[in-house]
């Protein structure tokens, strides 16, 4: 290779950028994709399934009741809050905050988590009474499944952080993490909507 | 180190030598050429002996090892074939059972579709993508290198199953209700379903690290107008498995519980039923079938271009083919139901979505007959096998074209007609460009030339015994023979065909022994390839056969569509990356300008450590559903081993940000946002 | 590199006329095939519509792959006439315009070509479609069939309900009327298709699907079962027999009584083996207490040609090796073998075979 020629110096470039500028955005959204196409196919099968019944839900399976979910819905929603936050505090790369709202919002996740356990209950059928109860198992099981790994995962690379491994690109990470959080939050809406509220005026 | 870091020590890599560069960063430029080389090789090369082997994340390596599996894979599915093909010479022949024959078809269709076809292309994909969009490593190496290790161990275990005599035995889309916990107790069918998640897993994590390193790590100048076809094959197909996987993942699910939990999805008695399987599995099934060919139409792309010494004729109109080809398979997956009594007008709609396909499909092969005609072809052995995917794809798109017919589809659905259709599209769409590849990137995968003359006897053995093989099908199957028959009546009259059939069978294989006798005796023994014996086009023939584990000394700068034809005498390149640490350039998602830079991790055993953690869950699984709460802790304990900060890594990186001043915190903020 | 080109340029004559005449061949394959579960060979107006459809496509299509392949070879050996040899082997990147915007042309026309070809398809498509789904009038004969792990169930649906027609594996039409199928499956799926008669249509467990075909040509017609059901799919045939209404309406009547009885002391004996053996536990004999129904009526077993759907022709040897051990002609199938002494074997053979 002779020198000399005209050459496209990257010496100066950044060495981190956030969002869609980096590699890890693009592999989180495309684990978004993923995930999305795998809810909208539980949504699928549960009109499919509706549609092949004649009541819905099939008795004697009663009503899901609405209060917990409810509460829950709002939990979660509210959970944006404190992550935006932190994904606002991320991208001026400042520690202390990222941390302190970290905190928040994995609370609520965990109480989110927990509350979870309840909803099931709340479905008042269990997944082997009867193809309807197997689907809405289904979608609120692979939601809390996205949940709680997403729970898990911010939970690691807080503690990446708090460790003092503060290299911007850990700042970069947390804002992909808030961006699936989002994610998580967003695609519960119509898990709920389907879940508890469709059955009432299908 | 710390305690926690020593624990991971043991799985990771240990730094061979201690640095003497470590304090200092080193640029290109900075040394001389051959110092500089051997410090690139040293960053970016697998480290030494059976643990760097085990631990790369070079995806020319990791390629190699995909495409050397899938291939393993083929001629496994292919013995089967033949012995499939033995059992139906002769009418009542006895030489396998029932049993034993609806294992083998079933692991043919699934090996082949799932551990053959799909697999390899993407394999392909992981070794040329990085290299002809002028980029060090692919993205998300560890990924990669973990897709290929549950790629790997969900094959093994298929066979491992299937030598236990517990293969999957209702074919490869195996439908309810017969694959249900009513019809088909036992582990057979749940062997199925774990693998086709294993398979699934794999192929979503590949997927999305070719689209990524396609967006961002494209050599300055390599626009998106500038893409190479085969580029863009790659691209559309990673999507189309973004999208397609998820629903095949998810019905595997739903049987899978179905299977172990009693839950009711597939069950008329409580309102479930059979046919939402088979929605959710064509509507992967039919993408599924155009991911295999667009990634050949791409090889295929590029063979042309090269052989017929032009520019590609009506590149847009390729590109444009393959997103609609992309776009329109996620609306005929109903034309494999046509005869479960949907409405006629239903029909009709898929009917029409099904011959649409035809349109792009006739564009691409239209201008690659005009490419040709104004071209001056050379004929060596990679054009001979694009020529046999002409004739053959054809023969089979029209072939769809007939089935796509609802009406017509009565009569030839399950049917061998069918089974010729498909075989026609897969191996004349497929495995013909497949090894027209292997035949074209023979050199730069080894640096050898293959004999040319043992090519040739390969493609003329493979294509007149393609086509002895599966064109009686096409008779077979309109006089009344079912496919997935074991045996039938010598009085039906279909044993000649079929000894046709088997006849053909055995030329085959004697084309793919002759070219397992060519790629071994080349490998050692081939002439010397040199970097571009075809004088290509695509910045893979830019650098060295077989390529230096950093790819290129420089990041080239790309002049033109045809990137090598377009380079001029003084053709710029980059400079600035670090030769010391595993630096990539990310460019912008349009027209490639240069933006920011990453380093990408180092090699590591933890996406090992982590495919065996899935592994050991999802053939658990097979047995209990408990194996899934169980398995998660080994899985979680392996991914935080394998995302978490190691101290050599942040040698390449920048300073911490406590270490920053607040000025200079806001700066470099600014510039990342 | 260039030498290495043009040395390879040399290649026999003989190459594409092999291809070529390879192809022409195949397609001369196709022509003339009949047999008695053939699509090729239509008895009736639905089938003959599906034939006309298909032959429609194999023309058209079989011009369009000549028309495609040779413009292919044209394009692969027109070179060899000598034509820009100058150039050598030195890549063309800026092909000459004229020649392109022609090229363009012809790639559009064909395009345009193919989308009118798929339209012609499309529509022809549409029409058969229509005709196959027109309803046979209500009065019509219609039929019941349930398809069962690997054999045919059949009831006709034939007023009053106490007098309907059970059978199994072999169905007998009138010709010249339309009659209607009702598919419905209890088990898996399954796919009943009598090629000559019209396509198939799958039999699936919760779903009722409705075939109507009709038979111009008296004959018997073999179908066989087209969805893969397990171990026995290979072994799901049936046959339709299309007889002159007459004919037809005899056979009904006769399918209608119940069974003969016994007329002689092998046969009461037989009678006697059958029912004290598991065998009613499974099948039903009309006029005796045997009343099973997971297995194949055998009321009138003796007018049926064939046994264990379709797998082996109805004589004695055939039906002793089946009662001794099914297993083993059929493997898997789900009659148990029951093991009898030889005398009640030929008594029970002896009744079997009174049951016309
Ligand atoms: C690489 C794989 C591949 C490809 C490319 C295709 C391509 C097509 N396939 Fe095929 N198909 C399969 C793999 C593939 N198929 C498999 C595996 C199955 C069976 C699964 C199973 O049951 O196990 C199947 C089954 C299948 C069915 C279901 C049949 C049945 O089960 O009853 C149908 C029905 O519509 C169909 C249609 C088509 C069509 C219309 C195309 C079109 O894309 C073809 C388009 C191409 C051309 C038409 C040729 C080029 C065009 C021209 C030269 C222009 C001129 C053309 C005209 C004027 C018509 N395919
Ligand atoms: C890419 C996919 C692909 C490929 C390449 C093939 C390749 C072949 N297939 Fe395939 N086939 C399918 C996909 C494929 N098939 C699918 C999806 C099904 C449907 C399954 C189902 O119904 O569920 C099917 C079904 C199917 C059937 C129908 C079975 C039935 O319905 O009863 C038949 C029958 O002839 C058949 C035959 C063959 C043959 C002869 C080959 C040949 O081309 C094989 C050629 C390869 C070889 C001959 C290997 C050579 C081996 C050696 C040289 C040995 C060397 C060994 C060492 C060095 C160790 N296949
Ligand atoms: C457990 C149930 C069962 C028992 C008991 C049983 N059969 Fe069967 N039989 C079947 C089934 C199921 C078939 C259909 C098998 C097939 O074709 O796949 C069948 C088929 C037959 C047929 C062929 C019918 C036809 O038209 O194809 C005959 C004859 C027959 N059985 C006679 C007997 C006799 C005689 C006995 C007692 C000695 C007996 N079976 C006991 C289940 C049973
Ligand atoms: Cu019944 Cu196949
Ligand atoms: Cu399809």
């Amino acid at each position: 290779m002779k020198k000399g020629s005209a050459t496209i110096d990257v010496t100066g470039l950044p060495e981190f950028a956030f969002g869609n500028r980096g590699l890890m955005w693009w592999g989180v959204v495309g684990f978004l994709a993923i995930e999305t196409t795998m809810l909208v196919t539980c949504f699928a099968s549960y009109f499919y399934l509706r549609d092949r019944a004649t009541d819905w839900p099939p008795p004697p399976t009663l009503l899901p009741d609405l209060l917990i979910p409810t509460v829950n819905l709002g939990l979660l929603l509210l959970s944006v809050v404190p992550i935006h936050l932190v994904s606002r505090a991320a991208r001026r790369l400042d520690k202390r905050r990222a941390l302190i709202w970290m905190t928040v919002g994995i609370t609520m996740g965990i109480a989110f988590v927990a509350i979870r356990a309840l909803e099931f209950r709340a479905l008042n059928v269990s997944w082997d009474t009867n193809a309807y109860g197997s689907i809405v198992w289904l979608i609120i099981g692979v939601h809390t499944f996205h949940l709680a790994s997403e729970v898990v995962e911010t939970i690691v690379i807080t503690l990446i952080l708090a460790k003092g491994h503060t290299e911007p690109k850990y700042f970069v990470d947390l804002t992909d993490n808030a961006l699936y959080w989002y994610f998580i939050v967003a695609i519960w809406i119509p898990c709920y909507v389907i879940v508890f509220l469709a059955p009432r005026f299908l | 180190m710390k305690p926690e870091e020593q624990s991971a020590g043991v799985i990771e890599e240990e730094e061979t030598a201690e640095a003497p560069e470590a304090e200092r960063e080193v640029r290109e430029g900075d040394l001389p050429e051959d110092e500089e080389r051997r410090l690139l090789d040293k960053t970016w090369g697998d480290k030494p002996g059976f643990r760097g082997w085990l631990a790369s994340t070079n995806h020319k390596s990791i390629g190699k090892r995909f495409i050397i599996t899938a291939f393993i894979f083929f001629l496994l599915g292919g013995i089967l074939a033949v012995l499939m093909r033995i059992q139906l010479a002769r009418p009542e022949n006895t030489f396998l059972g029932p049993d034993l024959y609806n294992q083998i078809f079933t692991m043919h269709g699934t090996t082949m579709m799932f551990l053959f076809a799909v697999p390899v292309m993407e394999a392909f994909a992981i070794y040329l993508v990085p290299l002809m969009v002028g980029t060090r490593n692919i993205a998300f190496p560890r990924m990669v290198a973990f897709s290929y290790w549950i790629y790997l161990a969900g094959g093994v275990m298929l066979f491992v199953f299937f030598i236990l005599n517990t293969g999957p035995d209702v074919g490869w889309f195996n439908y309810v209700p017969l694959s249900g916990p009513e019809f088909s107790p036992g582990k057979r069918i749940n062997v199925w379903t774990q693998l086709v998640n294993f398979t699934e897993v794999s192929a979503l994590g590949v997927a999305v690290a070719i689209i990524t390193t396609i967006f961002k790590q494209r050599a300055p100048g390599l626009s998106l107008h500038r893409l190479p076809v085969f580029v863009w094959a790659m691209l559309v197909m990673s999507f189309m498995v973004v999208f397609a996987m998820p629903a095949v993942t998810m019905s595997s699910v739903l049987l899978t519980l179905d299977r172990l939990v009693g839950t009711h999805f597939f069950n008329p008695a409580e309102g479930g039923d059979p046919l939402l399987w088979q929605h959710l599995f064509w509507f992967f099934g039919h993408p599924e079938v155009y991911i295999i060919l667009i990634p050949a139409l791409g090889y295929i792309a590029s063979i042309i271009q090269t052989f017929s010494r032009r520019k590609v004729f009506g590149y847009t109109a390729l590109v444009l083919s393959m997103l609609s080809i992309g776009f329109i398979s996620f609306g005929l997956w109903v034309h494999h139901m046509f005869t479960t009594g949907l409405p006629q007008l239903g029909s009709s709609f898929f009917s029409a979505a099904s011959m649409m396909i035809a349109i792009p499909s006739g564009t691409q092969i239209f201008c690659w007959i005009a490419t040709l005609w104004s071209g001056r072809p050379l004929f060596r052995s990679p054009l001979l096998f694009a020529i046999g995917f002409f004739f053959t794809f054809i023969m089979g798109g029209l072939s769809g074209v007939m089935v796509a017919s609802a009406s017509a589809d009565l009569q030839l659905h399950d049917t061998f007609f069918v089974v010729a259709h498909f075989h026609y599209v897969l191996i004349g769409g497929a495995v013909f460009p497949l090894f027209a590849a292997f035949h074209y990137w023979f050199p730069k995968f080894t640096g050898r030339m293959l004999n040319e003359g043992l090519g040739k006897l390969t493609f003329w053995l493979m294509f007149t015994g393609f086509n002895l093989t599966f064109f009686p099908m096409h008779q077979l199957g309109l006089e009344g023979m079912p496919r997935r028959v074991y045996t039938y009546l010598p009085e039906m009259g279909w044993g000649n065909l079929n000894l046709l059939a088997t006849t053909g069978g055995v030329v085959l294989t004697l084309g793919v022994l002759t070219f397992i006798v060519n790629a071994l005796s080349s490998r050692r023994r081939g002439a010397r390839a040199g970097d571009n014996p075809w004088g290509a086009d695509t910045l893979d023939w830019g650098t060295t056969s077989p390529p230096p584990s950093y790819n290129f000394l420089r990041l080239p700068v790309v002049q033109g569509r045809e990137a090598l034809w377009a380079r001029t005498e003084d053709a710029p390149f980059v400079e600035g990356l670090r030769s010391d640490c595993r630096e990539v350039l990310i460019t912008k998602t349009l027209d490639a300008e240069p933006d920011n830079k990453m380093v990408l991790p180092s090699p590591s055993l933890w996406p090992l450590v982590m495919a065996l953690a899935v592994t050991a869950t999802l053939i658990g699984v097979i047995f209990t559903p408990w194996a899934l709460p169980a398995g998660m802790i080994p899985a979680a304990i392996a991914l935080i081993g394998w995302g978490w900060p190691k101290r050599r890594d942040e040698r390449c990186e920048r300073k911490r940000v406590e270490e920053m001043s607040s000025e200079e915190r806001r700066k470099e903020a600014a510039r990342a946002q | 590199m260039r030498a290495v080109g043009s040395k390879l340029r040399k290649r026999g004559w003989w190459q594409p006329a092999l291809t070529f005449s390879f192809f022409i061949l195949e397609l001369a394959f196709l022509s003339g095939c009949r047999g008695a579960q053939s699509a090729l060979d239509p008895a009736g107006p639905q089938a003959a519509r599906i034939g006309r459809l298909w032959w429609l496509m194999f023309y058209v299509c079989s011009a369009v792959f000549l028309a495609v392949s040779i413009a292919l070879l044209i394009a692969i050996f027109r070179e060899r006439k000598g034509r820009e040899k100058k150039k050598g082997d030195e890549p063309d990147t800026s092909p000459e315009p004229k020649r392109e915007r022609l090229m363009t042309r012809i790639v559009a026309g064909a395009v345009g070509l193919t989308v009118v070809i798929l339209f012609v398809f499309l529509i022809t498509d549409f029409f058969t479609g229509r005709a196959l789904y027109s309803h046979a009038d209500p009065q019509a004969l219609t039929i019941k069939i349930t398809g069962q792990q690997w054999w045919w169930d059949v009831e006709y649906e034939t007023e009053p309900a106490s007098s309907i027609v059970h059978t199994a594996n072999e169905i007998h039409i009138p010709t010249g009327q339309l009659v209607k199928f009702r598919l419905t499956s209890t088990d898996v799926i399954h796919s009943f298709w009598v090629p000559n008669l019209n396509g198939k249509k799958d039999l699936i467990p919760g779903h009722e699907i409705t075939l109507t075909f009709q038979a111009d040509r008296a004959g018997e017609y073999r179908g066989q079962c087209a969805e893969f059901c397990g171990y026995q799919h290979a072994h799901m045939a049936f046959t339709v027999v299309a007889e002159a209404p007459e004919k037809f309406y005899e056979w009904m009547n006769r399918q209608r009584a119940p069974s003969v009885e016994p007329t002689n002391d092998a046969e009461r004996r037989g009678q006697q083996v059958f029912l004290s053996s598991p065998c009613i536990m499974c099948h039903s004999i009309r006029g005796t207490i045997a009343g099973g129904r997971i297995a194949p009526d055998l009321t009138h077993l003796a007018s049926r040609k064939s046994i264990a759907a379709g797998t082996l022709p109805n004589t004695r040897g055939h039906l002793a090796g089946w009662i001794t051990n099914s297993q083993e002609i059929k493997p898997g199938n789900h009659m148990p073998p029951v093991p009898l002494g030889p005398e009640d074997l030929q008594a029970l053979l002896a009744y079997l075979e009174s049951l016309k």
